[in-house]
């Protein structure tokens, strides 16, 4: 598909205005390149427009925070949604009077809604984009309460000599147990159980066996 | 209503979104909600290890909470070419 056209005006601006308007979109979503100032010429003689190429930044309705809206809308909630592109990734904001609806139980429904997007927007790319879905901050307060679980928890095996196995999480939150701690030289972490039962054991390397002679 | 979202969601993750059919049934406390789509775009509804089925039966399951209806979602199996 033809995802540029190429206008001319009497001014650049003018034969940006004539690709809007032919395309029908707004401003923001084309990229504009001057292919030809504009010449006066001698008396109207040798003048020549303004050419332009207007390039359609990508479908509209394949922006990520598009196809969020269509399926926040279509579950019957109440949200905005504000995007935002950082180092190569979207990240999606929802603001919305029930969070606790869109969160559930440990995150699965953000999880849930997170990886439907990635799947549809990757879906016949080559080059994958990662699409990060959060509201009210969740992702963070979650983090914030596992550092501080996988902190307690590696006390308790360091004072109880045992391993200390944890409750089934997702991948997600598994590994930020993994990577607190990770430089804990006292204690180590693995992943035991499959599928939804997986969970995290964190375990003391002790130096000896306190239970030997 | 779980119709529309359930349609939207697949027809925008499979290959042939023409050929994807969605059937609703609506109980009282139950929607049962049928879907049939062609058994080249099964694996990208199903995903890796069932993750992606998952993920649109947890959304579904969000949506019914709201008019408190618990949504049962069943993939039916596509019809096989007469030989």
């Amino acid at each position: 598909m033809q995802n540029y056209i190429e206008t001319e005006g009497a001014t650049v601006e003018a034969a940006i205005e004539n690709a809007l308007n032919e395309l029908e979109v707004e401003r923001a979503s084309v990229t504009i390149d001057i292919i030809s100032e504009p010449t006066k010429g001698i008396l109207n003689f040798g003048a020549k427009p303004a050419k332009i190429r207007a390039t359609l930044k990508e479908d509209v309705s394949s922006a990520p925070d598009t196809i969020l809206k269509e399926i926040l809308n279509r579950m019957g909630i109440d949200a905005e949604v504000e995007s935002h592109f950082i180092d190569g990734s979207t990240h999606l904001n929802m603001i919305t009077d029930t969070p606790a609806l869109l969160i559930g139980k440990h995150g699965q429904t953000l999880d849930a809604i997170e990886r439907l997007l990635n799947c549809i927007i990757n879906k016949a790319s080559l080059v994958k984009r990662r699409v990060f879905v959060n509201t009210e901050g969740y992702r963070e307060r979650r983090e914030e309460m596992l550092i501080e679980l996988a902190h307690e928890m590696a006390a308790k095996a360091k004072r109880t000599e045992r391993e200390v196995v944890l409750s089934p999480m997702s991948p997600r939150d598994r590994r930020i147990i993994h990577v607190t701690l990770k430089p804990d030289n006292v204690v180590s972490t693995y992943s035991q159980g499959e599928g939804d039962m997986r969970r995290v054991v964190i375990t003391t390397q002790a130096p000896y066996a306190p239970y030997t002679k | 209503m779980f119709k529309d979202l359930i349609e939207y969601i697949v027809k925008s993750l499979v290959d042939y979104p023409d050929r994807v059919v969605v059937r609703e049934v609506t109980g009282e406390t139950v929607v049962i909600i049928e879907l049939t789509v062609p058994e080249e775009d099964l694996g990208k509804i199903i995903g890796r290890y069932g993750r992606t089925l998952k993920a649109i039966r947890s959304v579904l399951y969000t949506a019914g909470l709201r008019g408190n209806k618990k949504v049962i979602l069943e993939l039916i199996e596509p019809p096989k070419p007469e030989m």
